[in-house]
C-alpha cells in the first residue's frame, strides 16, 4: 500500500485477501473432513480388547523387572525377572536383549532363540517350558512378545469385569489356534496384576513392577558371567 | 477420441508393455521356483502365481483393509501404512474380489493413468519429445516393478500427475481432491504442495485474486489431507501419535545425523548388500533431477522430488529409498532430456527393461 492510495481500494484489496484466504481455508478444510470420513467410514476399528492389550503391553514394554508370586504344587514361588542383554553366544557376534529370570536360587535367561540355565556357565535348556516360566513370571519382554504375537496375528481378545479379592479387574483372554493366555490388568492403569497361560494346566501368576535392586544376592554373577549376561542399567 | 489415442499410442503401449513384462517375470519367478529367497513375511501367501507381487508392505496394507489399524507397542505395526491403498482394497474386496487381485489390478490400472496423467504433464512443463521419452522411461524405469505390486505408489504417481496437470489447467477443484487423494496414499506426496504452490502464485499473479483462494486451497490439500491420518488414529486408536510410534518401530525416526548414519550404514558389517541398490537409486534420481534443471524445470518441483528422494534418509538408512524415488517427478524429466538422441535412448530403454524384469525376479529376495 502507498500513501497516494484511496482508503476504499485497501479496504477493497483486504476484503479480496479475506475471501481468497477463506476459500483456501474452506477447500482444504472441506477436503480433510471428507478425508477423515473416508477413514472413519471405510475402515474396521480395532476391537475394546485389542486396544486394553495394546496399552496393557505398552505398560510392559516400559518395565526393566516384574516381581511374581505364583503358587505351584501347593507352594509360593516368588521371583524376579530383569530385562538384560546376553551375548555374544555362539554364532551370534551381537548382544541380544533378553530376561533375566531369578527363583529362589535358580537363573533363567530368555532370548528370542534359545534359553539358557545359569549355573557356573550358560547351558542351552530344550523345549518350550523356559519359556512359558519366564512368561509366567511376568518377564516384560517374553510377556510382551507373546501379547505382542496374538495382536499382530489379529487374534480375537476377550474382555471381562471380574472381582478378584475385593478388586474390580478386566480379565483379557486372547486366543488364536491351540494356543491362549489369560491377563489381569487394572482397569485405570491397564497394567497386568496376573497371568495364566491356557492348556497348560498352570495357575494363576500375579505380577507386579518391581524395583531394580543390583545390590540384590541372586544377581551377583561371576565375572565371566557378567561379560555374558548384563542387566540394563 | 481415436486421434487422442493415436498420439498417445506409443505411451500406452509403454505402459502396458512394461506391466506385462512385470507380470510375466513375477509368474516366471513362481513357476521356476528362483529365486530361491528368505521365506516371505508372515501372511504372505505364496499360492497365487503373482504371489510375489503381494509381499513385504502388500501383507501390511491388506491387513489393514481386511482389520483395520491397530498399534502393537514395541513392534512393527500397520499405523504406518496410510490408509487410501487398503480402503480402495476393502471396497473392491467387498464386490467379491480377493484382496490380491484387488490389489494388482487396481496398482497396474492406475499406473496406466498415472502414466498417461504423466505425459499430459510434461507436454505443459518441457518439450514435447522430451515429455514424449520421459513418460515411456518412466514406464520401463527399473524399480517401477514396484507400481505393479500391492503398493499404493502407482495410485500415488497417478493422483500427483493428475493434481499437478489440473492445476496447471486452473481446474482448481480437481487439483485439490487429486493432491488430497495421493497425500492419503503416501505422506511424501505433501511434497507436491511445493509446485502447487507454485503454480497457485503464478496463477494468482496472471488473473488477480478471483482464483487465489482455490488455487492455495489446492496447494494446502495434501498438507491437510496428510493431518486427517494422526487425527483418525486418534479417533479411532486412542492415539494421536500412534503414527510417529509406528514409525519409530520400523526405524523410521528422523535425527539430524540420520544421512551420515545412512552412510556409514552401508560399510557396516552384516548389512544387507541390497543397501546398495537403494543408495545407486538414490544418486541416480539426484544426478536426474539435476538434469531436469537443464530442461528448464523450476526449483520448487526440484525441492519436491529431492525431498522425497533424501529425506528418507534422515532415518538413518538407504533402506527403501529406490521405491521412495519412483515419486520424484521431475526425475524422470531429467531422464527424458539425457535420452533425447536416439543413440542414448535405445540402449537405455533395453536397459531399463532388462533390470525392470530382474528388479521383479528378485522381489523376493529384498524388501523394495
Amino acid at each position: 500500500m502507498t500513501a497516494s492510495e484511496p482508503p476504499t481500494e485497501t479496504a477493497r484489496r483486504m476484503r479480496v485477501g479475506l475471501a481468497s484466504g477463506a476459500t483456501a481455508a474452506g477447500l482444504a478444510a472441506v477436503l480433510a473432513g471428507a478425508a477423515f470420513g473416508l477413514q472413519a467410514v471405510a475402515l474396521p476399528r480395532p476391537t475394546q480388547g485389542e486396544l486394553i492389550a495394546a496399552k496393557a503391553l505398552r505398560w510392559l514394554n516400559r518395565q526393566e523387572a516384574v516381581e511374581s508370586v505364583a503358587v505351584v504344587r501347593g507352594q509360593r514361588v516368588s521371583s524376579v525377572c530383569i530385562n538384560a542383554s546376553v551375548g555374544p553366544l555362539g554364532r551370534s557376534r551381537h548382544r541380544l536383549n533378553g530376561s533375566l529370570l531369578i527363583t529362589g536360587r535358580r537363573r533363567l535367561v530368555e532370548t528370542r532363540f534359545a534359553s539358557y540355565r545359569l549355573g557356573s556357565t550358560l547351558r542351552e535348556q530344550d523345549g518350550p517350558l523356559p519359556a512359558i516360566r519366564a512368561a509366567l513370571a511376568g518377564c516384560p519382554r517374553v510377556l510382551g512378545r507373546r501379547i505382542g504375537r496374538f495382536l499382530n496375528d489379529r487374534a480375537p481378545v476377550g474382555v471381562k469385569r471380574v472381582v478378584r479379592s475385593g478388586a474390580q479387574l478386566l480379565r483379557l483372554s486372547f486366543r488364536l489356534r491351540n494356543t491362549g493366555l489369560l491377563l489381569l490388568v487394572d482397569p485405570r492403569t491397564l497394567a497386568p496384576v496376573a497371568v495364566r497361560i491356557e492348556r497348560r494346566g498352570t495357575g494363576w501368576s500375579h505380577l507386579a513392577a518391581a524395583a531394580r535392586d543390583p545390590a540384590r544376592p541372586a544377581l551377583r554373577f561371576s565375572r565371566r558371567l557378567r561379560l555374558a549376561v548384563e542387566e540394563h542399567a | 477420441m481415436n486421434a487422442w489415442l493415436r498420439e498417445r499410442r506409443a505411451i500406452l503401449f509403454a505402459a502396458v508393455g512394461s506391466r506385462v513384462l512385470v507380470l510375466a517375470a513375477a509368474a516366471a519367478a513362481h513357476w521356476l521356483h528362483w529365486p530361491k529367497g528368505p521365506p516371505p513375511v508372515h501372511g504372505a501367501s505364496t499360492a497365487h502365481t503373482l504371489s510375489i507381487l503381494s509381499y513385504w508392505d502388500g501383507v501390511w496394507y491388506r491387513t489393514v483393509a481386511d482389520q483395520g489399524y491397530l498399534l502393537i507397542p514395541g513392534r512393527q505395526s500397520d499405523p504406518a501404512f496410510f490408509p487410501l491403498f487398503p480402503i480402495i482394497l476393502r471396497g473392491l474386496h467387498g464386490l467379491g474380489l480377493s484382496f490380491l487381485t484387488t490389489g494388482i489390478l487396481v496398482a497396474n490400472g492406475a499406473f496406466v493413468v498415472g502414466v498417461l496423467a504423466f505425459y499430459e504433464l510434461g507436454r505443459r512443463v518441457v518439450p514435447l519429445d522430451v515429455a514424449r521419452t520421459s513418460a515411456v522411461l518412466a514406464a520401463l524405469f527399473p524399480m517401477s516393478f514396484v507400481f505393479s505390486m500391492t503398493y499404493p505408489e502407482s495410485l500415488v504417481l497417478a493422483a500427483l500427475a493428475l493434481a499437478l496437470l489440473f492445476a496447471l489447467n486452473g481446474r482448481w477443484t480437481l487439483s485439490a481432491v487429486a493432491g488430497a487423494a495421493g497425500a492419503l496414499g503416501r505422506p511424501e506426496a505433501m511434497f507436491f504442495a511445493l509446485p502447487l504452490a507454485a503454480i497457485a502464485i503464478d496463477c494468482a499473479r496472471a488473473s488477480g485474486r478471483a482464483a487465489a483462494g482455490r488455487a492455495m486451497g489446492a496447494a494446502f490439500a495434501p498438507v491437510a489431507s496428510v493431518a486427517t491420518f494422526p487425527l483418525y488414529l486418534g479417533w479411532a486408536l486412542h492415539n494421536v501419535s500412534a503414527w510417529s510410534g509406528a514409525e519409530h518401530a520400523w526405524g523410521r525416526s528422523f535425527s539430524l545425523g540420520g544421512i551420515a548414519h545412512a552412510v556409514q550404514q552401508l560399510h557396516e558389517r552384516g548389512q544387507s548388500p541390497w543397501l546398495w541398490r537403494d543408495a545407486g537409486f538414490c544418486v541416480i534420481y539426484l544426478v536426474l533431477l539435476a538434469a531436469a534443471r537443464r530442461v528448464g524445470i523450476a526449483w520448487p518441483w526440484l525441492l519436491a522430488g529431492a525431498a522425497l528422494v533424501l529425506l528418507p534418509l534422515a532415518s538413518g538408512t538407504f533402506l527403501s529409498d529406490a521405491r521412495f524415488g519412483v515419486l520424484a517427478l521431475p526425475a524422470y524429466w531429467g531422464a527424458g532430456a539425457l535420452a533425447r538422441r536416439r543413440i542414448v535412448r535405445l540402449p537405455l530403454l533395453v536397459v531399463s527393461a532388462g533390470l525392470l524384469v530382474a528388479g521383479t525376479m528378485t522381489i523376493p529376495l529384498a524388501t523394495p
